[in-house]
């Protein structure tokens, strides 16, 4: 599964950092209909979150109401040099993850 | 949202939704919630629940924050299936619910296959 990821390369420590996150996803509603006339299954991505230094820092859970190719854009508290890891799932059991490393200064 | 609260008073106020007024389409909706906060271990939000109450699912999505977050504010997109008002209920840690609330106008509506 495709994704982007922004987030700043270098931060203060104490400084509020902007993360934006991207995912290619049709985010299948179950309720539209093909030629036939059944439903596409529904498929969403159901849960995302974010880890950074090991702990979970922001998380989201979402139905069909969150449109298609999920963006989010949320804030995190830069307290020091470490890995921010993003993990996604759908309801059909695929996910995917993404990581990129912020360094902290003083 | 008595639901969302567990049966919990929501008051009004502290939770800010920024969406356009009217949209073209209700397939993309961009929202903004932002919940006045300090966002400190012992005042934060937990968690952010965004309703749209004609949707044929009414709950579009809940954010889990913690003070590691620094500030409460989340940005996505939505999709709308009529005009409505799109509802935030905040979770603080203290176990009050706060809510905050905006009206959007749909021009053409999303999932024309859910309103069926």
């Amino acid at each position: 599964m495709l994704a982007r990821i922004q987030v700043p390369s270098q931060a203060r420590r104490g400084e509020v950092m902007t993360i934006r996150i991207s995912i290619q996803h049709a985010m299948e509603t179950g309720y539209r209909l093909d030629d036939f006339g059944r439903a596409y299954p529904k498929n969403v991505i159901h849960t995302l979150s974010c880890h950074y230094g090991g702990k979970e820092v922001f998380r989201a859970e979402m139905g069909s109401g969150i449109a298609a190719n999920p963006y989010f854009e949320f804030y995190v508290l830069a307290d020091q040099s470490g890995e921010l890891r993003f993990e996604w799932q759908d309801d059909s059991g695929v996910g995917g993850a993404e990581r990129a490393t912020v360094q902290v200064v003083t | 949202m008595r639901e969302v609260s567990g049966g919990a008073v929501v008051n009004p106020g502290r939770v800010i939704v920024d969406t356009p007024t009217l949209a073209d389409n209700g397939h993309s909706i961009p929202v903004r919630i932002t919940v006045e906060s300090p966002m400190t271990p012992e005042d934060y939000v937990q968690r952010v629940t965004i309703l749209a109450e004609r949707n044929p699912r009414p709950i579009v999505a809940s954010f889990m924050f913690s003070p590691a977050s620094g500030r409460a504010e989340v940005m996505t997109r939505i999709r709308l299936a009529d005009i409505q008002d799109v509802v935030a209920v905040a979770q603080l840690a203290n176990g009050t619910y706060w809510y905050g609330q905006t009206k959007v106008i749909v021009t053409e509506l999303a999932c024309l296959e859910e309103v069926r």
